[in-house]
């Protein structure tokens, strides 16, 4: 063992709604002490930025050869553009280990987890389903029972009507989950799921195809029903006025729960997004393993650094994980069930297993054509280009790529 | 011997005065050789090695792991794509405003030279962003500029909710808050600058055209901006410079070159392809172009200030 571990660490040790709590109040740091105890390895652990600048660290550190000995960062194709980095990890993983982990796919060069060699992460967890988080204190006021939904999006929009009657915002959106969470939840119930969105990636189907087309317009629809500047207005902005009573929902993940949990108590309910059509797979989400830890291939504690990341994911410790209610992503253990003491999160746990889960479209498509989804998407939200032109810049944006 | 004839004795002395004079040339070179090597070591290292490196990859599809030759390909998707025209007028809006920007600090720094009442304290005003990083800057603007930031929200006190607006949200105001950032951010620089170049006017020179009858504008125009000429040459090449290579900051903190990619410039792009997309070479190449770009227009305004000197 050459020095202390590096874990460039995607968990959250701050909380901006209890400024007392400190970083060691947080699962991952306990955990890492329990492990520091138990094989007597130090752990040195410095946090990652939460969004995409989090590949400029790893990339610029990887080409640098100074990278971490292992990371916690987004899975798919966002952590593929650094496969060279990656060391392969089927060489520590036994068939039993690996069966007991639920996501591998998301962390395989391909998708393809039957090809061993080429899984260069481990996954972590699942962010299970993108859903609405609502406050069924203000939906009961306008006569809208959530506990219904998923309805179709025709039902779904009266709903919003009727809560709009009451002089609430029905929706807060921020500049994540209006694109990433809503709109990619549409596109993939309208494509079919995660094969149509690979299509879409590879070009054997377009992104002005009618179904697509269809789905963004009414996304485009649903713009009268929440705050203005939701491309310009971070998420966990958005959320505060949900939690101030100000909009009846957000559309968000299991990370938010907690706190989620915590501000409304039995108010909180969730609910999924409503079929964009009659014909798209009933109660499809996006979500499912969006995270990975990953090894540096130049690491000189590899081992070290795959037995910690066995320890964090061990049965107890993710107990543990689901016990502290600590923002970061639902279990993916196929040999644990019920394990939150929170019924919603056990709630979002059982869909996030159902087969109407759509991986993440924005891991799956190429970073070049993510980002121009992005950018178009705000101008297209902002009412500056029509859906059309939206989804015909994305098809030359990806036949450029090919 | 005859009177034309130097004794053996004045010609020696003149050989080794002449061989004094050559060993003290020779160690001034030698010390000046001396002063500069460590510099100029750094500045190939730093700098030449960097943009030769950079170059070199601008010919691979490098992803900062491995690089294939690719040769002029990187070249032709800049200017075949069209993004490269997009990005760049980002920065030509930005080369627009800085007459507006010069006429906005040669004014400032008149007021201020003019010893208005209470110009002390606007001089410290004016200069305090200047002491900010354009990063600051750009969270400050952003702040106020959110879609429930302070600007909506007091335009909502006073009864002009309508005009609020998500500024940042929309290409023709977000460029205006950037443009009213930079022009924060620069105006203490320039009225700075400008009062050095105001403190060698002589003040007969303006003393007699008021007596003349020239009021405030017109010794503005027909005798300060002309004789402030090589200031705002210099002026305005550091700011060319400035536009074309270094909004990364302002623009990545205050709108991350949204809405839809219509604020951003090339730095920004170079960023976004190296970094975001693992592009390193088509960055490189882009690179590449932004120094041409840099070093035609500087050229050009030194030549320009050669001409105002002359």
């Amino acid at each position: 063992m050459s020095g202390p571990l590096v874990f460039w660490s995607g968990y959250s040790t701050s909380d901006s709604n209890n400024k007392s709590k400190k970083p060691q109040d947080f699962w991952i740091s306990q955990a890492t002490a329990r492990f520091t105890q138990k094989t007597g390895i130090q752990v040195k652990m410095e946090t990652l930025p939460g969004d995409a600048t989090m590949f400029t660290k790893i990339r610029t550190a990887a080409i640098a050869g100074k990278g971490p000995d292992l990371a916690s960062v987004w899975s798919g194709s966002y952590m593929l553009s650094i496969k060279e980095a990656l060391e392969p990890m089927a060489p520590y993983f036994s068939d039993d280990e690996r069966s007991k982990l639920s996501g591998w796919a998301a962390v395989t060069d391909g998708f393809d987890p039957t090809q061993k060699d080429k899984i260069l992460g481990v996954p972590n967890g699942s962010d299970g389903p993108m859903i609405c988080l609502c406050n069924n204190t203000l939906m009961s006021k306008a006569g809208v029972d959530p506990t219904q939904w998923p309805v179709s999006y025709d039902e779904w929009m009266g709903d919003l009507d009727k809560i709009k009657a009451t002089g609430v915002m029905p929706l807060s959106l921020g500049d994540a989950s209006f694109i990433y969470y809503l709109y990619n939840t549409w596109l993939a119930q309208a494509v079919g799921g995660s094969v149509g969105i690979g299509q879409l990636a590879t070009g054997a189907r377009n992104f002005s195809d009618p179904e697509v087309l269809d789905a963004t317009n009414k996304w485009l629809a649903v713009r009268p029903y929440a705050f203005n500047g939701a491309p310009t207005t971070k998420d966990g902005q958005a959320v505060q006025q949900l939690y101030t009573g100000k909009a009846s929902m957000v559309v968000g993940g299991a990370t938010s729960i907690g706190e989620f949990r915590k501000q409304l108590g039995d108010a909180a309910v969730v609910a999924k997004l409503p079929d964009i059509s009659s014909s798209v797979p009933h109660g499809m989400t996006v979500g499912g393993t969006g995270v990975g830890f990953i090894v540096s291939k130049t690491s000189k504690n590899k081992q070290a650094a795959v037995d910690y990341i066995k320890f964090l994911l061990s049965a107890d410790e993710q107990q543990a994980f689901a016990n502290s209610l600590d923002p970061g992503p639902l279990a993916g253990r196929t040999d644990m069930s019920d394990v939150y003491k929170e019924p919603l999160l056990n709630q979002l746990q059982k869909w996030g297993s159902e087969d109407t889960v759509a991986f993440w479209p924005d891991n799956t498509l190429q970073a070049d054509l993510v980002n121009e989804l992005a950018n178009q998407a705000q101008l297209a939200w902002g009412g500056q280009i029509s859906a059309t032109e939206f989804l015909s810049r994305l098809d030359k944006k990806r036949d450029t790529l090919k | 011997m005859n009177a034309l004839t130097v004794p053996p004795t004045a010609v020696a002395s003149a050989t080794v005065q002449r061989r004094r004079r050559r060993l003290r040339a020779r160690r001034a070179a030698l010390v000046g050789w001396l002063s500069c090597t460590p510099a100029a070591i750094v500045i190939l290292v730093l700098v030449w090695f960097g943009v030769a490196s950079t170059i070199q990859h601008s010919f691979t599809n490098w992803n900062g792991f491995s690089a294939d030759w690719v040769g002029m390909k990187n070249y032709v998707d800049i200017f075949a794509s069209g993004d490269f025209f997009e990005r760049f007028r980002t920065n030509l809006v930005f080369l627009a405003s800085l007459p507006v920007l010069l006429v906005f600090c040669v004014s400032v720094a008149v007021v201020i030279y003019d010893h208005i009442p209470g110009w002390r304290f606007f001089r410290s005003v004016y200069y305090i962003p200047t002491v900010l990083s354009s990063a600051v800057v750009g969270m400050i603007v952003a702040v106020l500029f959110a879609p429930r930031g302070a600007i909506n929200t007091f335009l909502g006190r006073v009864g002009l909710e309508s005009l609020a607006q998500d500024w940042l949200g929309r290409t023709d105001t977000a460029l205006g808050v950037l443009l009213m950032a930079f022009f924060w951010q620069s105006l203490g620089q320039g009225v700075l600058v400008f009062l050095a170049g105001l403190s060698t006017i002589s003040p007969e020179i303006i003393e007699a055209a008021s007596v003349d009858g020239a009021g405030w504008w017109r010794r503005l125009f027909t005798i300060l901006l002309p004789l402030l000429a090589p200031t705002s040459a210099y002026f305005l090449l550091t700011n060319v410079v400035y536009v074309l290579v270094d909004l990364f900051s302002l623009v990545y903190v205050t709108t991350q070159g949204g809405p839809g990619g219509t604020t951003t410039p090339v730095d920004y792009t170079i960023y976004l392809k190296a970094f975001q997309e693992g592009n390193l070479g088509a960055a490189s190449a882009l690179s590449v172009v932004l120094l041409v770009i840099v070093f035609a227009c500087s050229w050009f305004q030194l030549r320009l200030i050669d001409r105002i000197g002359e």
